[in-house]
């Protein structure tokens, strides 16, 4: 008895292709499944890739060439005693401004709660192979000693990590799990078009400027001090290229450029103030003038994005505490 | 014939560089955001272009699709299927048409890659917007214009790429005829 079908490669592709078709109908959970195990394979090789690409975008950063910089260098005029004077003026009032903004940013963490967490390290092993979202394949570092050939997961749990954890770099936010295999992890970046983010805006005080307060029900234009800073909560969201948007911020913060982006002291992952991103450009909404876009970068060059921290909660944090 | 092997290992290196040194030739445009060259569809095209066989053609650009698909996407957003799909079909096209072209020349190259480019691209975002919801219609204009420039930016790059392969055709592709090994 004959097969029905014969089959050949022409059966084959047909079949391949209904496949295809039949799949994109499948539940995302099958995809994530599919994309964990191409990790598996790609990872070995990509993360040789990465380390170049890594190295040479760091490289080109350090490197910048600025026409004349070496005529400026030579023309330093550091034997002149007026000269040395000011410089050292100007580096003590820059020293004063530094300690200053320091000592605003010690507010950035909270001193009277505790957040059981573990930093878990982890390596940038490649990037979206599509333009269209903005995302990395992160594996977890082996630790000092181990073999190159050992089978490490992230922190040496069978399970893949729960999702929307915050993954920081040594100066910021610069994303979340989505989701997670047995070796390796999906970031999603907070410049990506789906990233949204419940955050406040930090108005530098360094940056003088008036803010319009409400005293006794009526409105008053005051100079914004540390006492009158307050955290403006704001959701974020990435803008698919290489930025963060707020388009609802109103007016009357005078949120200028120079200001931060930062979580919220009191969300379940990412307890404390964390920098997310430095607003570069604030515009008046188009449809609404009493309303303010504003631009942010984040503070991580994403592109050459290599050593990451994922932020794993090691409980909830107590109710009273939050 | 085709030694798939040769073409596995092949498809494997076009999509680790896609991911990873890819990265170093992204362009940030005003209107369209990042765009990057499509290092796996340069492969594509030159594969349905040299095969004698359409069903060698297609199932071969399935496979680089599939990994496509596969290496895209932060998760829980997009689904996997459309790339296979669109590469399939897209490879099956570029062999129906490649009889009008003469595949030597750089301008059949640039031709062909920006038709392979385009349209797997454009079926990509259309079917992720329609059956995954991935993105909203107001983002789907953008990343249509995207897919467009990403195509030109492709085509732009193709030569460079089949003039490597031309080199190694028949050490990654093509068993020669028993006759002409004799």
């Amino acid at each position: 008895m004959r097969f029905p079908i014969q089959f050949t490669r022409r059966t084959l592709l047909i079949v391949l292709m209904i496949l295809s078709a039949v799949a994109c109908a499948l539940p995302m959970g099958v995809s994530n499944y599919l994309r964990g195990r191409l990790d598996l394979i790609l990872s070995p090789l990509a993360d040789g890739g990465t380390v170049v690409t890594t190295t040479l975008r760091d490289r080109a950063n350090t490197l910048r060439w600025r026409p004349g910089a070496s005529d400026e260098a030579a023309s330093m005029p550091t034997e002149d005693a007026s000269q040395w004077h000011y410089l050292m003026v100007q580096q003590r009032a820059h020293y004063e401004r530094r300690l200053h903004q320091l000592e605003q940013s010690q507010g950035f963490f909270d001193r009277y709660s505790d957040f059981p967490c573990e930093l878990v390290p982890a390596s940038v092993v490649a990037s979206d192979a599509l333009p269209y979202e903005r995302g990395r394949t992160i594996r977890g570092q082996a630790p000092a000693g181990a073999m190159v050939t050992t089978r490490e997961l992230f922190v040496a749990h069978d399970t893949p990590l729960p999702p929307n954890l915050a993954v920081l770099a040594t100066t910021g936010l610069v994303g979340q799990v989505v989701t997670s295999g047995e070796f390796t992890a999906r970031l999603r970046l907070v410049t990506d078009r789906k990233f949204q983010l419940p955050a406040q805006i930090w108005r530098d005080p360094a940056i003088e400027r008036k803010i319009i307060v409400r005293v006794a029900g009526s409105e008053q234009s005051v100079l914004l001090t540390a006492a009158n800073n307050t955290f403006i909560d704001v959701k974020i969201k990435g803008d698919g290229a290489n930025g963060l948007i707020v388009d609802d911020v109103p007016f009357d913060h005078v949120v200028q450029p120079g200001d931060w982006f930062v979580t919220r002291g009191h969300s379940l992952e990412m307890p404390g103030h964390v920098r997310i991103a430095q607003v570069k450009k604030v515009t008046v909404h188009k449809s609404n003038n009493l309303m303010r876009v504003v631009y942010a970068e984040p503070l991580v060059d994403l592109s050459a994005l290599r050593d990451v921290y994922i932020v794993k909660p090691l409980s909830l944090p107590a109710e009273d505490s939050r | 014939m085709m030694r798939w092997i040769f073409f596995l290992i092949l498809a494997y290196v076009a999509l680790v560089a896609q991911t990873t040194v890819g990265g170093l030739l992204v362009i940030h445009t005003a209107w369209a955001g990042p765009v990057a060259p499509d290092v796996v569809a340069m492969v594509a095209v030159f594969v349905a272009m040299a095969l004698r066989n359409g069903t060698d053609a297609g199932l071969a650009c399935w496979i680089l699709g599939l990994g496509l698909d596969l290496a895209s996407g932060p998760g829980a957003t997009t689904v996997v299927g459309p790339m296979a799909l669109a590469y399939g079909l897209g490879g099956l096209m570029v062999f129906q048409l490649r009889e009008m072209f003469f595949r030597d020349k750089i301008l059949s190259q640039v031709v062909m890659t920006l038709l392979f480019a385009v349209a797997t691209h454009a079926i990509w975002v259309t079917l992720q917007a329609l059956v995954a919801r991935a993105f909203t219609w107001s983002e789907y204009g953008q990343m249509l214009l995207q897919a467009v420039l990403l195509g030109a930016y492709t085509a732009a790059l193709a030569p460079l790429l089949h003039a490597l392969l031309l080199r190694h055709e028949r050490i990654l592709l093509i068993v020669p005829s028993r006759r002409s090994r004799s």
